[in-house]
C-alpha cells in the first residue's frame, strides 16, 4: 500500500540521449496535471555520450526541483534502483529512459497502488511482456511507426478500460511502481545475483508474492516504451542468464509464467479495448447468442443460428459466445458506420471445451465477463452445453431480457436423449427410482446429481423471459420437468431446411406401380433406430419390398439394407426421387423436438413413418403426412410396412397430403425472432 | 373405384363395392382401410342383370335401379358380354347398430396416424353418453378415430360402432387417449390403460371452459390425467388437444422387461456381401433394328452393362435356356413400327422428344394399355398413366463414359481469356429456324447489354444463321453442342425460355452435362415448373429464374455470373457438389436396380 510520502520517480540514464530527453520531457509535461506529490530523480550512470551531462546540467538549472545524480562509474540499473529505494521515503517508480509517459499516468499508477497489499504496479504499454497491448490497438495508434499517436492511445485506454487491474505474477521493469510496503517487506533488488540488471524485478516480485503481496497491471494507464534499448548488444545474453538463474532459484516459475501467458489475466482488458476500436452504431439492438460450439459447425443449432444472422443482420448487431478447447470465444458481428459487418473474435479465459458439473465456476466467470464486456440488449440462449448451468445463475444479475431456445431436453436431464437405458423414451418419469437405474448406466451419474441439477434449473426458471420451442411437444416435454409459465412459452417452427420449390405433383406411377421402397434417412446407429431397420430388412428380405438407407453408417447395417452412404443435404429430395423412394422411415425411439429430416421428406413429397410421440408424431398426425408406430414394438412397424405395401392408395393419400403442409421460410422464422427481440427490449426485469 | 374402373376394359360396366358390416369398436374409416388391404386377386366378376348389395360405380349411360340396399344394373346391350367387377377392397359400410359387444381388435385402424380416442363410460348417465356419442362422430370427420364404450343402451352413432365398456375393449383398441365420462371410468382408465403412452382426459359436465389442461409436471401430476373437457368443447379444438396429448410425454414410466431383441444392432458380423451384387444378373435383350441407338435407350443399356448385367442384341431363341432373369428393351419407334417385343413384358424407352406426340394423342390410346414404359420426364409419365400404360420415371441418364469425360473436363478446366456464355437455343427444335432466330435476337441483345465483355455462343443456330441476325460481334453460333472440354471452358450456360419450356422438352441432359462440367446454368422456368424436381436437382436454386419476372432481371443474374468471380465460383462449386451427389459411382447400379424391381413387379407372373 502506498503511504502519504511523495512518490519518487527514478530515471536511470545510460546513453540513448534522444530517448532520455523525450522521457524526461514527458514526465515534466504531465507533472502539472497531477495532484500526486512526486520527486524526480534522474541518474546519469556514467554515460559515455557527453551530451547527457550537458543536458542534465541544463535541466538542473531549469528545474531545480529535479534531483540529478552523476555516477562516477557505471553502476548498473539494479544498484541505481536500490539506491533510490534507500533514498526515498515513499513509493518508487522505476522508469526506463526509453519510455514516454502520458497524461494521468502518475495518478493512475498511484491510484492502483492504493489497493491492499500491493507490491508493484505496471501500466499497459506497446512493448512490455505481458502488459503489451493487442496488435489491433498498437496498429490503430501507429505505436510501431515513426510517428506514434501516444497521447491518443493513452486517452483511448483511459476512456475504454474496464479497470480490472488484474493480478500478475511479476511486474515489468520498463515502468514499475514499487510500494514502500513492498520495499520495506522484501528489501532491495538482489544486486549480487543480477549484477547490472535483467531479471531483478521478477525476483523482487516473486519474493513479494511469497510475503502475501500482489503485483498488478494497471489497465487504465498507458506508457510508451521504445523497447530493446537497454543494454544494447548485451540484452540477449543478459535475458538468457536471468532466465537460467530465475529457474534455478524458483523452479516453478517457468511453468507459472507459461500458464499465465495462456490464461492471460489481461485478456478481458485487452478484449474490451479491441472491441472499443470497432466502429459501431450504439443505437442498434445487440443480441448475444449463447451456443455450444462455433457457428460454422455442422448441426441443426448452427444452421438455425446462421439463418437468423443472415436474415436479421440489417436490423440487429450480434455477439456470439461459445466454448472452444482453450476457453470461450466471443465473436462480434456488429455493423460499422460504413455498412460492413466485420467478424471479430476474442478469446476469454476458460479451460476445456466441455465443462463438467452443474455450475462450472470457470464457465460462469467467462460468461459473466462476456456479458460485462459485450453490451447485450437481448440474450438468446441456444444451448447450455459446454457452459454447465452456470449461465442461468449469471443471468440472474443481468438486466437484458433472456430468450432460451430449447433445441434439446438437456435442461430436463443430463442424459438428454431421454432414452431410458438408451432403449426407449422415458417421458421424464415421476418415479425417481427409474432415473436411479438409468443415469448411472448411461451417464455414470448418481441420481442425486439429477436432483441437484433440476433444483438448480427450477430455482432459475424466472431468469428466462421467453422459452422458445420448435414444436408444442418439445414444450410439453420440458413442462413435464418444470412448471414453466405457459405465458412465457413461444412455439417457433424451424425454417424449411432446404431452399427449393416444393413439388406440385406426386408421381403416381412410382407410388402405385413400383416395388415398395422405404428409406431410413439419417445417421445409421441404434439411437436412431438402425436396429429396427435391420430387423425390418431381414423380415422383408424375401419380398419385393426394399429397405434403403441414406446417411453415414455409425454401426453395421444388415446386408439386406441397400445403403447409399452420406448425402448432400440440398440434393436429398433428388436422391430419394432417383432411388424411387416412396416412404421415409425415421425409426428412432427419441422424442424428437422437431425433425428436420421430416421437413426434408415433406419437401421431397414423400410421407414419413415415425414414433407416435414427440414432434414426429405430432407433425405426422397434424398433417396426415405419414404414419406413426411404437418404436418398442418391432412387429407394429413390420405390420405397417406390409399393410402399406398392399395398400398403395394409402401411401398416395399421405404423399398428396405432404403437398399441402406449409413449412415456414427462413424469412418468416427470422421475423418471429425479430419480433421477440424487439418486444423483449421493451421489457424490464420487474415485469418478469 | 374410379381408378379401378379406368383400368378396366370397356366390357366392365361398373365396379361394385360390396356391403360390409361395422365390427364392434370400429369406424367406417377403419373398415374402409381394412378392406383396402385385401388383395386385388379377390376381385371377381358378376354378370349384369342381378341385384348387388352395396354401392356401384357405373360407366356413364348404364341404366340401373336401386332396391333398398341393393342395386340392379341393366345391360345397355343385351347381346354384349358385359360384366361388373366386385371389388372387396371398396366397401359400402353398414350403419352402426345398437348391439353392444366387446371391441373387436379389427376396430383399431391398420394405418396408425389418426389418434384412437375411446370415450369410456363407467356409470355415466344417458345424456352424457349421448353427448359423447355426438362428439365421437364429429371427431371422425376431424381425422380422429373416436370410439365409444358404454354399458348400454348404446346411443345413436353414425360413423362408429359402440362397444362394451370393459377392459377387453380397451385392450383390443389400445387407445392413445381415453376420455373418461365419469369418475368410475377415470379409475378404470388408470387401471386398464394398455400402453405406457395412453393418457386420460376427464369429461366434466360442469366445466365452464370448453377444455383445460391438468398439470403433468412431475411432483404435481395426477397419474395419466392430462386435461378436462366440457360438453361444449369445439370439435376442431378438441381434435387439436387430443393430437397434442398423444405426442407425449409418456405418463407412465418404462418397465424393465426382458427385451426380445437387443436395442443395439443384432447383425452377425460376417464379412459383408453385397446383397445386390450377389443376385443373379439379368440378360437384357435389345430388340428392334434401331434399338439402343436413341439417347435414353443407349444410356439405359449402358447402365445395365455398368451394373454388371449382360446385354445382347435380339430376342433369345426359343430353345435357349437361362438361369437368370431375362428382360427385353426397345425404343418407341421400333415398338410401333415393327410391333417388336411382347407388349406385356418388353420395356419401351420413350425419348423426351416423343413426349409431345404422346400428349398430343398421336398414338392410339389403346396401344399404350398395359405397356411397360421408361421415361425421364414426369409429366409424360402422368399422361401415359392416364392412357393405361405402366410408366417409370428414371433419373436423367447419361452414359457412364460421358459422365467420366465431363467430370475429367471439369477437373482440368482452363479459364478462357474472355468469359463465354453458352446460350441453349435447341429447346426450340420443332419450330423453324427463322422463328428461333427471331425469338432469340431480342434476348441476346438484352444479355449483351448486361454483359458487354462476354462472348456468347448460341447452341442450335449455325454460324451463318447468327451472322444473318446482325447481332453484336461477340455473338457467334454453333450447330452442335461443344465437346466436354469446350463445355467446361464456358463461364455459364443459359437456358432462357423458348416457345416450349424446358420441362416440356423433357430433355434435361443438357443441364446434366453442364453440372458435370462444373458450368453453372441459369434456367428460366414457368411458374408451374418451379417445382425443384422439374430440373432434377441439377440446377442451383439461386439460378432458377421465374418466367413471370422481367427478362431484364434474368440477364442481370447471368451477367453477375460473368462479372462477379466470387459468386460465379460459389455457383460452380455448387454444380460440382450436385454432380458428385447425383452422379456418384454407384448411381448406375441404383438406377438399374430400381428398373429391375419395377419390371419384376409389373410383368405378368
Amino acid at each position: 500500500m502506498t503511504n502519504g510520502d511523495a512518490v519518487t520517480i527514478v530515471i536511470p540514464v545510460y546513453d540513448g540521449f534522444d530517448d532520455a530527453v523525450a522521457c524526461v520531457a514527458s514526465v515534466l509535461r504531465h507533472a502539472p496535471s497531477t495532484d500526486v506529490a512526486a520527486r524526480i530523480v534522474v541518474i546519469d550512470d556514467a554515460s559515455p555520450d557527453p551530451r547527457i551531462r550537458t543536458w542534465l546540467d541544463a535541466l538542473s538549472v531549469e528545474h531545480p526541483d529535479i534531483q540529478i545524480v552523476h555516477n562516477d562509474r557505471n553502476r548498473g540499473f539494479v544498484a541505481n534502483a536500490n539506491a533510490a529505494f534507500a533514498d526515498a521515503d515513499g513509493d518508487v517508480i522505476l522508469l526506463n529512459a526509453d519510455t514516454i509517459v502520458t497524461d494521468g499516468w502518475l495518478d493512475g499508477l498511484v491510484d492502483a497502488a492504493r489497493g491492499p497489499d500491493i507490491a508493484t504496479v505496471t501500466p499497459l504499454t506497446n512493448s512490455g511482456s505481458i502488459c503489451t497491448l493487442a496488435s489491433s490497438v498498437i496498429d490503430a495508434f501507429g505505436l510501431d511507426d515513426d510517428d506514434p499517436d501516444i497521447d491518443g492511445c493513452a486517452r483511448f485506454i483511459r476512456a475504454n478500460s474496464i479497470a480490472a487491474r488484474p493480478e500478475v505474477i511479476t511486474g515489468v521493469g520498463f515502468c514499475m511502481l514499487v510500494t514502500r510496503t513492498a520495499i520495506d517487506a522484501v528489501g532491495p533488488f538482489d544486486e549480487v545475483a543480477y549484477g547490472r540488471g535483467y531479471g531483478e524485478e521478477v525476483d523482487f516480485c516473486i519474493r513479494a508474492g511469497r510475503l502475501g503481496l500482489v503485483n498488478i497491471a494497471d489497465d487504465t494507464t498507458f506508457v510508451f516504451h521504445r523497447g530493446g534499448v537497454s543494454f544494447g548488444d548485451e540484452r540477449s545474453e543478459r535475458m538468457r542468464q536471468a532466465s537460467i538463474f530465475l529457474h534455478k532459484r524458483y523452479p516453478f516459475f517457468r511453468a507459472a509464467n507459461r500458464s499465465e501467458r495462456l490464461l492471460d489475466p489481461l485478456r478481458a482488458s485487452f478484449t474490451a479495448l479491441a472491441l472499443a476500436l470497432d466502429d459501431h452504431d450504439p443505437q442498434r439492438t445487440r443480441v448475444l447468442h449463447v451456443l455450444h460450439g462455433p457457428p460454422d459447425d455442422v448441426g441443426g443449432t448452427e444452421k438455425h443460428l446462421t439463418g437468423l444472422l443472415d436474415a436479421l443482420g440489417d436490423e440487429f448487431d450480434f455477439t456470439l459466445v461459445y466454448p472452444v478447447e482453450s476457453g470461450f470465444v466471443v465473436q462480434t458481428r456488429w455493423r460499422t458506420g460504413a455498412g460492413a459487418t466485420p467478424i471479430h473474435e476474442h478469446l476469454l479465459p476458460g479451460s476445456v471445451r466441455w465443462v463438467a458439473g452443474i455450475d462450472d465456476p470457470v464457465a460462469a466467470e467467462s460468461f459473466a465477463m462476456a456479458l460485462d464486456l459485450f453490451t447485450a440488449d437481448v440474450v438468446h440462449v441456444h444451448s447450455f452445453n459446454g457452459f454447465s448451468l452456470a449461465p442461468l445463475r449469471v443471468l440472474e444479475h443481468v438486466d437484458a431480457p433472456v430468450i432460451a431456445f430449447v433445441h434439446d431436453p438437456f435442461l430436463a436431464c443430463p442424459h438428454y436423449s431421454l432414452l431410458y437405458l438408451d432403449r426407449e423414451s422415458c417421458g421424464i418419469p415421476e418415479d425417481r427410482a427409474v432415473c436411479g437405474r438409468c443415469l448411472p448406466a448411461t451417464e455414470q451419474l448418481p441420481v442425486d446429481h439429477l436432483d441437484e441439477f433440476r433444483a438448480t434449473v427450477r430455482d432459475h426458471l424466472h431468469v428466462v423471459d421467453r422459452w422458445v420451442f420448435a414444436s408444442r411437444s418439445a414444450a410439453d416435454l420440458l413442462v413435464r420437468a418444470y412448471p414453466i409459465d405457459p405465458e412465457r412459452i413461444e412455439i417457433i417452427e424451424h425454417a424449411a431446411p432446404i431452399d427449393r420449390p416444393r413439388p406440385g405433383l406426386i408421381d403416381e406411377s412410382r407410388v402405385l406401380d413400383e416395388p415398395l421402397r422405404v428409406a431410413f434417412v439419417g445417421r445409421g446407429w441404434a439411437k436412431k433406430g438402425l436396429g429396427a431397420v435391420n430387423r425390418l430388412a431381414r423380415a422383408v428380405a424375401e419380398t419385393p419390398i426394399e429397405i434403403h438407407h441414406f446417411g453415414p453408417l455409425r454401426e453395421r447395417a444388415d446386408d439386406h439394407v441397400i445403403t447409399h452412404g452420406p448425402y448432400e443435404n440440398v440434393v436429398l429430395p433428388d436422391l430419394l426421387d432417383r432411388a424411387g423412394i416412396q416412404i421415409v422411415l425415421l425409426p428412432g425411439p427419441t422424442a424428437e423436438t422437431y425433425g428436420l429430416v421430416l421437413s426434408e421428406a415433406i419437401i421431397a413429397g414423400i410421407p414419413v413413418i415415425g414414433a407416435h410421440y414427440g414432434a414426429l408424431g405430432q407433425r405426422i398426425r397434424d398433417g396426415g403426412i405419414g404414419w406413426t408406430f411404437d418404436p418398442t414394438d418391432p412387429d407394429e412397424l413390420l405390420d405397417l410396412i406390409r399393410h402399406l405395401d398392399r395398400c398403395r392408395r394409402e401411401i398416395l393419400r399421405a404423399a398428396q397430403r405432404t403437398l399441402t403442409v406449409a413449412l415456414p421460410s427462413s424469412t418468416e422464422v427470422a421475423a418471429r425472432y425479430a419480433d421477440l427481440y424487439r418486444g423483449s427490449t421493451h421489457q424490464t426485469r420487474g415485469s418478469r | 373405384m374410379h381408378h379401378q374402373l379406368a383400368g378396366q376394359p370397356a366390357s366392365v360396366l361398373g365396379i361394385v363395392a360390396p356391403r360390409a358390416s361395422l365390427p364392434s369398436g370400429s369406424s367406417v374409416v377403419t373398415v374402409a382401410e381394412r378392406a383396402d388391404l385385401r388383395p386385388d386377386a379377390e376381385c371377381h366378376v358378376t354378370g349384369v342383370g342381378s341385384a348387388v348389395p352395396g354401392a356401384v360405380l357405373l360407366r356413364a349411360g348404364v341404366p340401373f335401379e336401386v332396391h333398398g340396399d341393393t342395386v340392379e344394373i341393366h345391360a345397355p346391350d343385351p347381346d354384349a358380354p358385359d360384366v361388373l367387377v366386385i371389388d372387396p377392397g371398396a366397401v359400402a359400410v353398414a350403419a352402426p347398430t345398437s348391439d353392444l359387444a366387446p371391441a373387436d381388435p379389427a376396430g383399431r385402424p391398420p394405418f396408425r396416424w389418426r389418434p384412437v380416442v375411446l370415450f369410456l363410460a363407467g356409470d355415466a348417465d344417458e345424456p352424457t353418453a349421448r353427448a359423447a356419442a355426438h362428439t365421437a362422430d364429429a371427431l371422425i370427420l376431424h381425422d380422429v378415430e373416436a370410439r365409444l364404450a358404454v354399458h348400454g343402451p348404446a346411443p345413436a352413432l353414425r360413423l362408429t360402432q359402440a362397444c362394451l365398456a370393459i377392459e377387453a375393449s380397451v385392450v383390443a383398441l389400445r387407445p392413445d387417449v381415453i376420455v373418461a365420462l365419469d369418475h368410475r371410468a377415470l379409475e378404470h382408465a388408470e387401471r386398464w390403460s394398455p400402453t405406457r403412452s395412453t393418457v386420460t382426459v376427464a369429461w366434466d359436465p360442469d366445466l365452464g371452459a370448453s377444455s383445460e389442461l391438468v398439470s403433468w409436471t412431475i411432483g404435481s401430476a395426477r397419474g395419466r390425467l392430462r386435461a378436462r373437457i366440457g360438453p361444449d368443447v369445439e370439435v376442431g379444438q378438441l381434435a387439436a388437444l387430443l393430437n397434442r396429448l398423444c405426442s407425449g410425454p409418456h405418463p407412465a414410466p418404462p418397465v424393465d422387461m426382458p427385451v426380445d431383441v437387443p436395442a443395439d444392432v443384432a447383425v452377425q458380423l460376417e464379412p459383408r456381401t453385397d446383397a445386390h451384387g450377389s443376385e443373379p444378373t439379368s440378360t437384357v435383350h435389345v430388340l428392334g433394328d434401331g434399338a439402343g441407338s436413341t439417347p435414353v435407350a443407349r444410356a439405359l443399356i449402358d447402365h445395365f452393362r455398368a451394373a454388371g448385367h449382360e446385354v445382347v442384341q435380339g430376342r433369345a431363341r426359343k430353345d435357349s435356356t437361362s438361369d437368370g432373369r431375362e428382360l427385353s428393351i426397345t425404343d418407341l419407334t421400333s415398338a410401333r413400327r415393327t410391333g417388336t417385343g411382347d407388349p406385356d413384358s418388353t420395356i419401351i424407352v420413350v425419348e423426351p422428344d416423343d413426349a409431345s406426340a404422346i400428349r398430343a394423342g398421336d398414338i392410339d390410346r389403346s396401344w399404350w394399355r398395359g405397356r411397360l414404359v421408361v421415361v425421364t420426364e414426369r409429366r409424360t409419365a402422368h399422361a401415359l398413366r392416364v392412357l393405361g400404360a405402366h410408366p417409370i420415371v428414371v433419373p436423367i441418364l447419361l452414359p457412364p463414359d460421358e459422365v467420366a469425360s465431363l467430370t475429367d473436363a471439369a477437373r482440368h478446366r482452363i479459364r478462357p481469356p474472355v468469359p463465354t456464355i453458352g446460350w441453349i437455343a435447341d429447346a426450340d427444335i420443332g419450330s423453324s429456324m427463322a422463328e428461333r432466330a427471331r425469338r432469340s435476337t431480342a434476348l441476346v441483345e438484352l444479355l449483351v447489354e448486361h454483359a458487354p465483355d462476354a462472348s456468347i455462343e448460341i447452341v442450335g443456330l449455325a454460324p451463318a444463321e447468327v451472322a444473318a441476325l446482325s447481332l453484336p460481334e461477340q455473338v457467334t453460333g454453333r450447330s452442335i453442342p461443344p465437346d466436354p472440354t469446350g463445355l467446361a471452358s464456358w463461364t455459364a450456360q443459359v437456358w432462357l425460355p423458348a416457345e416450349r419450356s424446358l420441362t416440356d422438352t423433357g430433355d434435361l441432359r443438357t443441364l446434366a452435362r453442364a453440372v458435370l462440367a462444373g458450368v453453372p446454368t441459369a434456367v428460366v422456368l414457368t411458374d408451374h415448373e418451379l417445382d425443384g424436381r422439374a430440373v432434377g436437382g441439377l440446377v442451383d436454386p439461386q439460378l432458377v429464374l421465374s418466367g413471370s419476372t422481367d427478362p431484364g432481371s434474368w440477364c442481370a443474374t447471368v451477367a453477375r455470373l460473368v462479372t462477379d468471380d466470387a459468386w460465379r465460383g460459389a455457383r460452380s462449386v455448387e454444380c460440382r457438389r450436385r454432380a458428385q451427389a447425383l452422379f456418384a459411382s454407384d448411381s448406375a447400379r441404383h438406377t438399374v436396380d430400381r428398373v429391375i424391381g419395377w419390371y419384376d413387379a409389373r410383368r405378368p407372373a
